[in-house]
């Protein structure tokens, strides 16, 4: 590999050297196309946060407007309620969805009969493969006010609860579905980190007497650590995005307060209501902060694992 | 190696018992809207769990089926699922193939920009206007091509074409063959096991797909199979919420949103068994190193 020298190449073997290989671009071409008509373009479409947009004037032709749609978002109320949502729903995800796989993988990997494993995985994976449509579906069927849960509650005397109607319900209800649909797909990476601990350190640890639980907290948890903090890092880094799909599919209006985020909010603001400038400054501010969540966070994960780890 | 001492194996009951718990929590959901859609109304309407309905009804099936919606969500979804897969896999297949030359004149900004797009966007409305400038709102395309292009595929391909030893290539080079030739003979038989990955990923996204079949072509002859489903979630709420008891009567019943969401979800269950290890698989190769 690297046949061309780096350095002190004169610039008629450099053009040589693009004739020779046209035809590579040519097989580039077509992808690269699609990159930049629709990811790069749109990016174009940004300006429309600081211009007052005029459907036969187009993004190009429409008048500059400042700051004005960023004021607007800035001292509308409804703005801090979807910011304060998004972030408190990321915040108990990352509490309570995060974990969840690595516990599952900890049990997993306590199952001894192999067949039984490998079964149990498969069902645990299944949630993975729906769409939220289908998932909200299944989570109104079975907490609707004459589905299995409300007849337990009615079976030890309490009265039914009407649980996607309820304010309080809403966000338990998001990281409850979040862990059942994700938990097993999520568990694949612990499991792998898992299966590569050195099987020596189990042994040599029984001979001491360490019972169960010692060996998890002790051999396997400080083991897969690496993955952990990475993955951890990874989800803190999506804070501004909690989630589209789930939540457009399980909310309503009578749950807003509570379940509308940055992501639905642009949604109705924007395509719903044709609020065009507003609904750009509302993603841009979310796409901003959350390019700098990303970022950072992928930096961070880069200089604890010495390079080996991150996105690019 | 040496076996120490055969720990006495206990029998592991308690972790039976999770076992069961667990998988009953990820099975019920999907066993309860099977159960369901061969209800009657009566057995559906009465309260508990659902295990299995005392008569097999094949009302809400023959109700589904009666309309014409299913067969164009069916047919729509398809068409997306095949023709976006196939366009994906070969400009993307086309593209890690340019890339895995790392000695190409502007490799580094080229990958650059691919890479960007993973971390900065335009955001919704910019992506909807443009789709509306180049007249692609309420077409079929919209559903298709979008999407065809991603980074994350795109690197995972690269990094897979990448790994194949250059020998092969220089070889079939000197034997004189052309860079089209050399990737269609000796690269892409190399490459089945990350194509299906790759491709696999495609059709299960596009099956389960509705957020830009509800934004950006939101025509009845358009419609997908997933918004087939919500278009009956939704009637069934705002019935619901209206309290009306005559528009209660006449709303969907549960057993034909149940019965729909059978016929929408079962090829992606079914085939998942089979596809199951190629998938696992390719969470490992993107999880390892992206």
């Amino acid at each position: 590999m690297g046949k061309t020298a780096k350095n002190a190449e004169p610039p008629g073997q450099k053009l040589k050297m693009i004739k020779k290989m046209r035809t590579y671009y040519l097989l580039l071409l077509p992808f690269l196309a699609f990159i930049v008509i629709f990811k790069y373009v749109p990016m174009y479409g940004i300006t429309l946060a600081f211009k007052d947009f005029r459907i036969l004037d187009g993004i190009m032709g429409s008048p500059w407007a400042g700051f004005k749609y960023f004021r607007q978002l800035f001292e509308a109320a409804s703005f801090y309620e979807v910011l304060r949502n998004t972030i408190v729903i990321s915040l108990k995800k990352l509490l309570f969805s995060f974990p969840a796989p690595i516990i599952l993988a900890l049990f997993i990997n306590e199952i001894r009969n192999e067949r039984v494993k490998k079964t149990f995985q498969t069902f645990s994976y299944l949630p993975h493969f729906i769409s939220w449509i289908i998932a909200a579906s299944f989570i109104s069927d079975i907490l609707s006010l004459r589905g299995p849960i409300n007849t337990l509650i009615g079976q030890l005397g309490g009265d039914p609860v009407y649980f996607m109607a309820e304010t309080k319900w809403f966000q338990p209800i998001l990281v409850l579905s979040a862990i059942w649909k994700n938990s097993g797909w999520s568990s694949i990476v612990y499991i792998a980190a898992i299966t590569g601990i050195d099987q020596d350190l189990y042994e040599a640890s029984s001979i001491d007497g360490a019972k169960k639980l010692q060996q998890i907290w002790f051999i396997t948890l400080p083991c897969i650590r690496t993955t952990i903090i990475t993955l951890f890092i990874l989800e803190v880094g999506k804070i501004m995005s909690a989630g589209f799909d789930q939540v457009y599919n399980l909310y309503s209006p009578v749950v807003y307060s509570v379940g509308d985020i940055l992501d639905t909010y642009t949604y109705r603001q924007g395509i719903v209501k044709s609020n065009y400038s507003y609904a750009t400054a509302a993603g841009l501010f979310q796409n901003v902060i959350g390019f700098i969540l990303v970022i950072a966070s992928n930096v961070t994960v880069k200089r604890l694992s010495d390079g080996e780890e991150g996105l690019w | 190696m040496v076996k120490v001492r055969k720990k006495k194996k206990k029998p592991q009951i308690v972790t039976y018992i999770i076992l069961l718990f667990l998988t009953f929590i990820f099975v019920y959901p999907f066993w309860q809207t099977v159960v369901l859609s061969f209800s009657d109304k009566v057995y559906a309407n009465a309260p508990g769990f659902k295990f299995w309905p005392p008569e097999i009804s094949l009302e809400a099936y023959k109700k589904v089926f009666s309309a014409n919606t299913i067969f164009i969500g069916y047919a729509n979804t398809i068409f997306r699922t095949a023709v976006g897969t196939l366009i994906t896999l070969l400009i993307t297949f086309c593209a890690a193939y340019t890339m895995s030359h790392r000695e190409l004149p502007g490799w580094s900004p080229i990958n650059f920009i691919i890479i960007f797009t993973m971390f900065f966007g335009g955001g919704l409305i910019p992506t909807y206007l443009n789709l509306k400038s180049l007249h692609l709102l309420n077409t079929r395309w919209v559903l298709i091509l979008p999407g065809a292009a991603g980074a994350w595929n795109f690197i995972i391909m690269r990094n897979f074409l990448s790994g194949i030893s250059r020998e092969m290539e220089d070889a079939a080079k000197i034997d004189g063959a052309g860079v089209i030739q050399t990737m269609t003979h000796v690269i892409l038989p190399l490459s089945k096991s990350v194509i299906a990955v790759i491709g696999l990923w495609s059709v299960v996204s596009h099956w389960n797909a509705w957020f830009d079949s509800m934004a950006y072509a939101n025509k009845n002859n358009l419609i997908v199979l997933q918004m087939v489903v919500r278009r009956l979630i939704d009637q069934g709420e705002n019935l619901a919420a209206s309290g009306d008891a005559m528009t209660m009567a006449s709303a969907t019943p549960t057993t034909v949103r149940a019965a729909t969401v059978v016929i929408a979800t079962a090829p992606i269950l079914m085939g998942y068994p089979f596809i199951q290890k190629y998938l696992v698989k390719g969470t490992m190769v993107g999880a390892v190193k992206g």
